[in-house]
């Protein structure tokens, strides 16, 4: 779900977010503050609490958007990279280093637990079937409205054809902070999975848009199909790696498939030449 | 074990209000004096400035990076310990009083700045005393600038084997060796008699492994079978594999030897998975793994601190002065219990530098392979065993949460609570 959203925002704006692993942390972290404010541990908070934290970073993404993207705007779209590798960066850095100073700078994840059920002889945890179930959904929706809504087909042709989309009276400015909060949102979202089967602190942020980055240049840069391939492709070579050679060896299996994926075929496996891929 | 409170109730320095510093700086400085001879010289040994000039004791903290969580606010405890040891007349050192500096950086957890930073302290900041960084990997880093610095380096969180074995003169342990951490803890459930089978879940690290290698052997010792031994990286996310193994051998004791983060996301997943041992012994059993896995979850775990609250040792500086510096410092036991561990380094360099009367080197080393010094966890002496040098012999005390509340439960003599096996 995060490397979703690092894919719409990429595909639209050409601006690669760095910090988008640090919007998931701050997710999580909004998740941990409003489950503990709200002290309550029925088993339907932490989903009612994806309402507001996926609202709040909503607003967030598009303040981003207004204040650090839209001023590098005026580059030309080959030219993007190195301003946003800075800009971001030293965003992520900034939220990082705010949050440790100003909200919490030990780890933090909340105690929710909604049991396992059996299927086929194995023992699955619901919340991991919730999860699968979303991301589902997401793309369900999030191909849906790309299609079928006029404010979809207006980011997929501002991520084709930029001038053109102008010259048709497409207002640019407001699609891409419409992405952007699409963006972050999926990214609290994302936020508050994690923090409920695992365990984060502020730094989780830049380890983590790694593996994003990875995801979305295995599936395709800027592919929305390619990175939701990649995604699973990752998560059940990493789940078979942990379970058939040892949980230690894991989190390196995304690398070794990335060089693999690159080797043979370097613009990823959905990727294509065209400008826009939606 | 010399790291264990006396057996007999009484506090090791129990004084009557008169702590061992106290005595020193009434005392011992007028015998340093006369035994060290003029004045005139002692300036010149203290590195001019005729007592004007701060000892300086030097170091880094990881206030950003990956350690930034566990023990990011370290230096700020450095800087609060300074200030009200100063306020309150400084260290007494050969006769004089002497304010302390500690000078510090953030390490930002990373190997190749502490090396730099380390060099930094001993060529331009000139330090009188080296303290440790952050655990074992940035000890091992900076060891070859110790060795050519010939400054005393007084180590923090760092336990691990290799970092005592070198040869290298002047580096001081104040806590045991990792392998022999968990000691206590097997000799509790021993007692107990109860558990037959233990299962490892181990984080692929300097820290864990040491721990786990001791555990295992301490826990071979009193006759545990050792069913799983699962070793796994720190950034490991999923451990449904290693959670359906122990399910396989259902362990009496599921041991986790890691940080708090990946033991935290381990419980959670194992909960979650209705994996249901005896008992969880977590040594990282922090406020923050706590709050992760849930109260519930976590109630009646075990697991190894080296200091609590109601352990009653005054140490160097008197446990309200070490109760008024984490205040300061605003953090507390349960989310930085390794905060007491740091503190150690202070109490030994403060009670070398009086107990010498001088900083200078040999004088120093000297003087810390002689004495016993008290902490606010109990006395710690250096020792050498085999080809380890300077070992000190704090150990962590095994404690229960129970109800909330965490309790020393081991040694009897000083547990506040029962050991409760098996987790209700």
């Amino acid at each position: 779900m995060a490397a979703t959203g690092l894919s719409l925002v990429y595909g639209v704006t050409r601006f690669l977010n760095l910090a988008h692993g640090t919007f998931v942390m701050i997710g999580g972290l909004l998740t941990f503050l409003m489950f503990n404010f709200v002290g309550s541990e029925a088993w339907w908070i932490p989903f009612a609490l994806m309402i507001p934290i996926a609202s709040l970073m909503f607003g967030l993404g598009v303040l981003v958007e207004i204040v650090l993207v839209e001023p590098s705007m005026e580059r030309s779209e080959g030219s993007l990279l190195e301003p946003a590798i800075l800009i971001t960066l030293g965003l992520a850095f900034m939220l990082r280093d705010l949050t440790r100073e100003f909200v919490l700078s030990t780890d933090f994840g909340i105690s929710f637990y909604l049991g396992t059920v059996g299927l086929f002889g194995l023992k699955l945890e619901i919340i991991k079937l919730i999860a699968m179930v979303m991301i589902g959904l997401t793309a369900i929706v999030l191909t849906y409205f790309l299609r079928e809504t006029y404010l979809g087909l207006a980011i997929r042709a501002v991520s084709q054809n930029r001038k053109g989309t102008m010259a048709v009276g497409i207002n640019l400015e407001n699609i891409m902070r419409l992405t952007m909060g699409i963006g972050s949102s999926l990214a609290a979202i994302a936020g508050v999975f994690i923090v409920i089967v695992t365990v984060i602190n502020p730094e989780f942020g830049l380890p983590f848009v790694a593996k994003l980055v990875t995801i979305i240049v295995l599936g395709g840069l800027g592919s929305l199909v390619g990175t939701f391939v990649g995604a699973i492709l990752v998560g059940v070579s990493e789940s078979m790696v942990g379970f058939f050679i040892g949980p230690g060896w894991s989190p390196t299996v995304a690398y070794f498939i990335l060089i693999g994926i690159l080797v043979v075929r370097p613009q990823g496996i959905f990727g294509s030449d065209l400008e826009g891929r939606f | 074990m010399a790291g264990k409170p006396p057996t007999d109730g009484s506090h090791p320095t129990d004084t009557g209000g008169f702590n061992r510093r106290t005595f020193i700086k009434s005392v011992g400085a007028a015998n340093v004096a006369a035994s060290i001879g003029l004045a005139g010289c002692l300036g010149q040994q203290l590195g001019g400035g005729g007592g004007a000039e701060p000892i300086k004791l030097g170091g880094t903290v990881p206030e950003t990076g990956q350690f930034s969580a566990v023990a990011g606010p370290f230096g700020r405890m450095y800087d609060n310990w300074a200030e009200k040891l100063n306020a309150e007349g400084g260290l007494s050192v050969g006769g004089e009083d002497r304010e302390v500096e500690v000078i510090w950086y953030d390490g930002q957890s990373s190997r190749d700045r502490n090396i730099r930073l380390y060099t930094r302290l001993v060529e331009d900041d000139d330090v009188d005393i080296l303290l440790g960084p952050y655990a074992t990997p940035a000890h091992l880093a900076v060891l070859p600038t110790v060795e050519e610095a010939g400054v005393p380096f007084i180590t923090t969180t760092a336990g691990s084997p290799p970092i005592y074995n070198q040869g290298i003169e002047g580096i001081f342990s104040p806590i045991d060796l990792i392998i022999n951490w968990t000691e206590t803890y097997f000799e509790m459930v021993e007692e107990r008699g109860e558990a037959e089978t233990i299962g490892f879940v181990v984080s692929d690290q300097a820290y864990a492994n040491g721990l786990f290698q001791g555990a295992k052997e301490s826990a071979q010792n009193i006759g545990l079978e050792v069913v799983n031994e699962e070793v796994s990286n720190p950034g490991t996310q999923d451990f449904s594999p290693i959670i359906s193994s122990l399910s396989q051998e259902s362990p009496d004791i599921v041991f986790v030897s890691s940080f708090a983060p990946f033991a935290a996301t381990f419980v959670k997943q194992a909960t979650a998975q209705e994996l249901d041992p005896n008992e969880y012994h977590v040594p990282q059993l922090i406020k923050a793994f706590v709050d992760s896995v849930g109260d519930d979850v976590a109630n009646y775990m075990t697991g190894e601190w080296y200091w609590l609250d109601d352990l009653d040792f005054e140490g160097q500086f008197g446990k309200q002065f070490y109760l008024d510096v984490l205040n300061q410092t605003d953090i507390s036991n349960t989310d930085f219990p390794w905060a007491a561990v740091h503190y150690y380094s202070l109490e030994v360099a403060g009670a070398a530098l009086e107990e010498a009367g001088t900083a200078e080197f040999d004088p120093l080393v000297s003087t810390l392979n002689e004495i016993s010094i008290d902490t606010i966890s109990g006395p710690t002496e250096f020792r050498d065993f085999g080809p380890f040098e300077n070992i000190g012999s704090i150990q962590p005390y095994p404690v229960q949460i129970q109800d909330g509340e965490y309790k020393v439960i081991y040694p009897k003599d000083i547990a506040q609570a029962e050991y409760v096996y098996p987790m209700p």
